[in-house]
């Protein structure tokens, strides 16, 4: 359950992993990267590039719109400057003409006339309308405004009183205009001619009035009547500040004159909401101000509204003393709606590219992240201590090497493991036995050796009674008691040296035949063979073993001394020395035909002092001398027997000369 | 870590560039401090190459007047009066002669007349403003009302001058026509590279990229516009030009400057009754161009006469001085202001010096008297 735990929370790594992942990196670094560059594109396309001449398209745009400002305010401005030279070279020719000066010298001398005779004011008029001058010239100013079919009316006023001597509207006639700036001003010394826009207070309209001096018939420097010639600006100067669709929806020309007053209504309310009148607004917006006050150029500015806009602002100079400021100008809104919608739909497409990029580099990322990502998983599951996974990927390049090198070290890793397991157990189960041996041992050597010391305790009792007694017998059999009990303790403590010593290998292996061996382990035991009258045969097939000489030869000499003490009351003893292939292996056994070993004590035989029969000679030290031995020669010994008297056959192994010994297998 | 190494980069490169565009990229003023002295005078021109070889006649029998041929239309009316045998028979009769120098622009005839060298000048409203203010002198005739024009190599707003080369003729109308410009743009002198040089080099200076923009009057804008299509106009400021004369000189000869003044109404009555007239006036003006500079003027007199038309002949036949151009709040009070403010004249000058220096009445007393200056009869030296 917990390794599951453990496997699980790899597989689901926290929102830390997952930022410090390569697939994360390669998104955050590739991405921004990405959403840089485009970013960085787009506005090098909308704005330009610092230090280059190129100005990107909001500039280029702007430049085109102030271009086409430019235009149309020049345009205009011509348009107006040529009409205006047009209408004064009008009123120019018609002041200039003879033909008026002569008409009116006639009607001014028949007006002198009547005033001294006392006509009134009434009947002068209707007298003068009589009057063949009269006619004439008024026929005269009507071709002349019919002719041009710009004029709303002409009037010629009389010089000295200031009252229309002759108009094209016939009821103009006898009206006094001595107080209108059309007429006072061009009086002034050194005027001949003035302009102005303002109200007409015969009509109560606003007119743009032009005015002329006319010269005596014969004398040049004498003015005798002044030309006033009026047109009604809503038809002729509107129509020609009309700005049509070539400057989109919020396009407006306005004309302001010298004091800044608008002369022509506005396109939008002002701010506040209301209309502003002509004559009467004082527009305080810069490029009117500027235009008014003689200047020109281009500005990005707020208009009357408050509105933002670009506007091309021009000032025409009609005469020295009159000018007029004219604005062209267009909402910025509007201007910029095009390129606003471009960079709508620049940014929607940018977004699009970038989720599609973010995406494709999530796919890459994954594909090329995949083996690697195995590769961490397999290493995770390795490190919880799963030896089974793989990652068999079947890429070639550089992360297919890893996996498959990564794979191949797993694997080693697992056969490692499995050996280093198996060494262990093996290892664990010696250490157990040779615990359990020690424990046995520890308890063995303190039991057997506490006897001996117990009878020599006790025969020391006896023996001081003994010789208070003065019972010499029995002192000699008390002394000869303990010298047996000490003798004991001396061979018990000779045994377990040797023991002890077992565990060196004093003299280096050898390869010698084990015939040998056995033939020498014999002769060492002939006399106790002989003695109790035992049978033994060698094999003649014996092969060479490599073996520490001295120390196999002890070993079957235990054998032999061990088998020949068991033999019971077997009267044909035989003790065979011999040798056996089981599974290929050589077994070297000493079989007897004994009392025989039950099955349960198979093993206890070769524990220390472990004695089954505890009549038989010796301290039982023998067996596990043997088994050490062998142990120490890399082999195994263990004892074969069917039961009581049906013989013990104990068996050994010891590796051939190069062979692994048995506890490193 | 190398992408992260080239993204930083290329982000702090990014940020520099948009932080020295922004916020950087402003004017160096070191050409022309601001805070110096005040500058009512050019430096001495007594060896320019030009005026250098000038020897001008001082005694009182002669007038000296300072005109200038490469300043549209004044150029075609000075020619104009320069052959006026009306002119000259009427000053005769007052034991007077009259003698024409030329001048590249109006600050040098300002020295001049501050030398005391000439009587009389032809400059444009800044000036004669300077003068006025700064001297004793009478104003009684307007010559020319047209645009000085500030020129650059593209379409720009004014508020993209900032930090450019700009060339100027110093104490010119030009000059304050680029002043009145940059303060439309939010632009002050320091904030942008000021070179002075002479107005008839200027567009060759930026068509060889030595200069971004230049402000000029009259021929030279016009000859700019012509020579190098690709120029364009993004300011222009309407100014005046003026006839003037030393205070000391007028109240000593006043017929004189009457006389003087009627040249000049005649000269514009004549160019303005026949085209020919005009396109004559122009040739004249153009060949005192080349004689003045040396060099030959890239304008014909096509184009030469129709600025004279747009610049003063089309707007009057008696160049009186408009009373809406002196009120309190109008422009030359407000040039006069402004000059002040650029300490190109002393702060503690009042305007009514400067106002009352234009006397209106010497045009009056001429207009009035048609008949005894001869005001309608022609007749010019024309070989």
């Amino acid at each position: 359950m917990s390794d599951k735990t453990s496997i699980n929370t790899v597989r689901s790594p926290d929102k830390k992993e997952f930022f410090l992942s390569i697939r994360s990196k390669m998104l955050i670094y590739f991405g921004s990267m990405f959403i840089l560059i485009l970013i960085i594109y787009v506005l090098s396309e909308i704005f330009g590039i610092p230090f280059t001449t190129f100005k990107g398209e909001y500039k280029q745009h702007q430049s085109e719109v102030f271009r086409n400002l430019n235009l149309f305010a020049d345009l205009k401005k011509e348009r107006l400057l040529s009409w205006m030279k047009d209408r004064r070279a009008d009123t120019r020719i018609l002041s200039k003409s003879n033909v008026i000066k002569f008409y009116v010298a006639s009607l001014q001398s028949v007006i002198h006339e009547n005033i001294v005779n006392g006509v009134q004011e009434r009947e002068l008029w209707n007298k003068l309308r009589k009057e063949k001058s009269y006619q004439a010239l008024t026929q005269h100013l009507i071709i002349d405004k019919t002719s041009h079919g710009v004029y709303d009316s002409i009037q010629i006023a009389d010089a000295s009183t200031g009252i229309i001597i002759a108009s094209t509207q016939d009821e103009d006639l006898g009206i006094g205009i001595s107080e209108n700036a059309s007429f006072s001003n061009v009086l002034k010394p050194g005027y001949e001619e003035f302009m102005n826009i303002d109200e007409d207070p015969l009509s109560d309209i606003l007119k743009l009035f032009i005015s002329r001096t006319i010269t005596h018939v014969d004398n040049e420097d004498q003015t005798s009547a002044v030309l006033i010639m009026n047109i009604n600006p809503d038809y002729f100067i509107k129509p020609m500040l009309h700005t049509g669709g070539g400057l989109g929806q919020t396009g407006e020309a306005l004309l302001v004159n010298q004091d800044m007053k608008i002369l022509t209504k506005l396109k939008y309310p002002l701010a506040d909401g209301t209309t502003a009148k002509p004559l009467e607004y004082k527009i305080s917006s810069k490029p009117a101000t500027l235009a008014a006050l003689g200047e020109e150029g281009i500005i990005a500015t707020k208009d009357y509204r408050g509105e933002r806009v670009l506007a091309a602002f021009r000032h025409i100079r009609i005469t020295s003393e009159l000018g007029w400021g004219l604005v062209i100008k267009r909402d910025r809104a509007e201007v910029f709606a095009p390129l606003r919608e471009s960079i709508y739909y620049r940014i929607i497409t940018g977004i699009i590219l970038a989720l599609l990029t973010l995406g494709l580099i999530i796919v890459i990322a994954r594909g090329l992240t995949r083996p690697i990502r195995r590769l961490s998983r397999a290493a995770r599951e390795v490190e919880d201590g799963n030896l089974d996974v793989r990652i068999s990927t079947n890429t070639s390049d550089e992360v297919g090497v890893l996996a498959t090198a990564f794979d191949s070290m797993i694997h080693q890793v697992q056969d490692w493991n499995k050996e280093l397991k198996k060494q262990v157990h093996a290892r664990t189960a010696e250490l157990e036995a040779k615990n359990a041996e020690l424990e046995r041992y520890t308890y063995t050597v303190s039991h057997d050796l506490k006897s001996p010391l117990i009878t020599i305790k006790g025969f020391l009792g006896l023996l001081e009674k003994d010789a208070i007694k003065g019972d010499t017998e029995r002192v000699k059999r008390d002394v000869s008691r303990i010298h047996n009990a000490a003798e004991k303790m001396n061979q018990l403590l000779n045994d377990l040296l040797e023991l002890s010593k077992v565990g060196q290998i004093i003299s280096t292996k050898e390869e010698v035949p084990l015939n040998d061996l056995a033939n020498e382990a014999v002769s060492l035991v002939r006399g106790q063979i002989k003695a109790l009258g035992v049978k033994i045969e060698i094999s003649p097939d014996l092969p060479v073993v490599y073996v520490d000489r001295r120390r196999l030869v002890e070993v079957l000499q235990n054998l032999i001394n061990n088998a020949a003490k068991h033999m019971g009351k077997q009267p044909e003893p035989r003790i065979e020395i011999g040798t056996r292939q089981d599974n290929g292996e050589d077994v070297y056994y000493v079989r007897d035909n004994g009392i025989g070993i039950e099955s349960r004590y198979h093993e206890n035989v070769f524990g220390l002092f472990n004695k089954l029969d505890h009549k038989s000679e010796g301290t039982g030290i023998g067996l596990a001398i043997v088994r050490r031995i062998v142990e120490v020669h890399g082999g195994r010994i263990w004892v074969e027997s069917e039961g009581k008297e049906k013989g013990s056959t104990f068996c050994f192994t010891v590796p051939k000369k190069g062979e692994i010994p048995d506890h490193d297998k | 870590m190398k992408v992260k190494r080239i993204i930083s980069t290329f982000l702090v490169a990014f940020l520099i560039l948009l932080i020295h565009n922004t916020f950087l990229k402003t004017g160096k003023a070191e050409r022309y401090p601001e805070n110096t002295t005040p500058e009512y005078t050019t430096p001495d021109l007594s060896i320019h190459p030009i005026y250098s070889n000038y020897k001008f006649n001082n005694t009182e029998d002669i007038v000296n007047l300072g005109a200038q041929p490469i300043y549209s239309p004044t150029g075609l009316i000075s020619e104009t009066m320069k052959r006026d045998t009306t002119l000259h028979n009427a000053l005769s009769e007052l034991g007077m002669k009259v003698r024409f120098y030329a001048f590249l622009k109006g600050d040098d005839v300002n020295y001049f007349l501050r030398r005391g060298d000439i009587d009389a000048g032809i400059s444009g409203d800044m000036p004669v403003i300077t003068a006025a203010a700064t001297m004793d002198i009478v104003i009684p005739t307007l010559i020319q009302q047209g645009f000085s024009s500030v020129i650059a190599n593209r379409s720009m707003l004014i508020r993209e001058l900032r930090g450019r080369k700009i060339g100027y003729a110093f104490g010119s109308n030009a000059h304050y026509a680029l002043l009145k410009a940059l303060s439309t743009g939010g632009l002050s002198e320091a904030q942008v590279d000021l070179i002075p040089m002479d107005v008839t080099k200027m567009p060759e200076a930026m068509a060889a990229g030595e200069i971004d923009a230049f402000s000029s009057w009259e021929p030279t804008s016009t000859i700019a516009l012509t020579k190098y299509p690709e120029n364009v106009v993004i300011h222009r400021y309407l100014s005046s030009g003026y006839i003037y004369f030393v205070k000391s000189f007028s109240d000593r000869d006043p017929e004189v400057v009457r006389q003087i003044v009627a040249a000049e109404i005649r000269a514009l009555r004549w160019m303005q009754s026949n085209r020919q007239n005009l396109l004559q006036a122009s040739e004249w003006a153009l060949q005192a161009g080349e004689d003045l500079t040396n060099r030959k003027l890239e304008l014909s007199i096509e184009q030469n006469a129709s600025l004279g038309e747009s610049d003063i002949l089309g707007l009057t036949s008696a160049p009186i001085i408009p009373q809406n151009d002196l009120r309190q709040n109008g422009p030359l009070h407000m040039e006069f202001e402004f000059l002040k403010t650029l300490t190109k004249i002393p702060a503690s000058t009042n305007w009514e010096k400067v106002h009352s220096s234009f006397d209106l009445q010497i045009m009056t007393d001429v207009l009035a008297n048609s008949k005894k200056y001869k005001l309608n009869e022609f007749d010019y030296d024309i070989e």
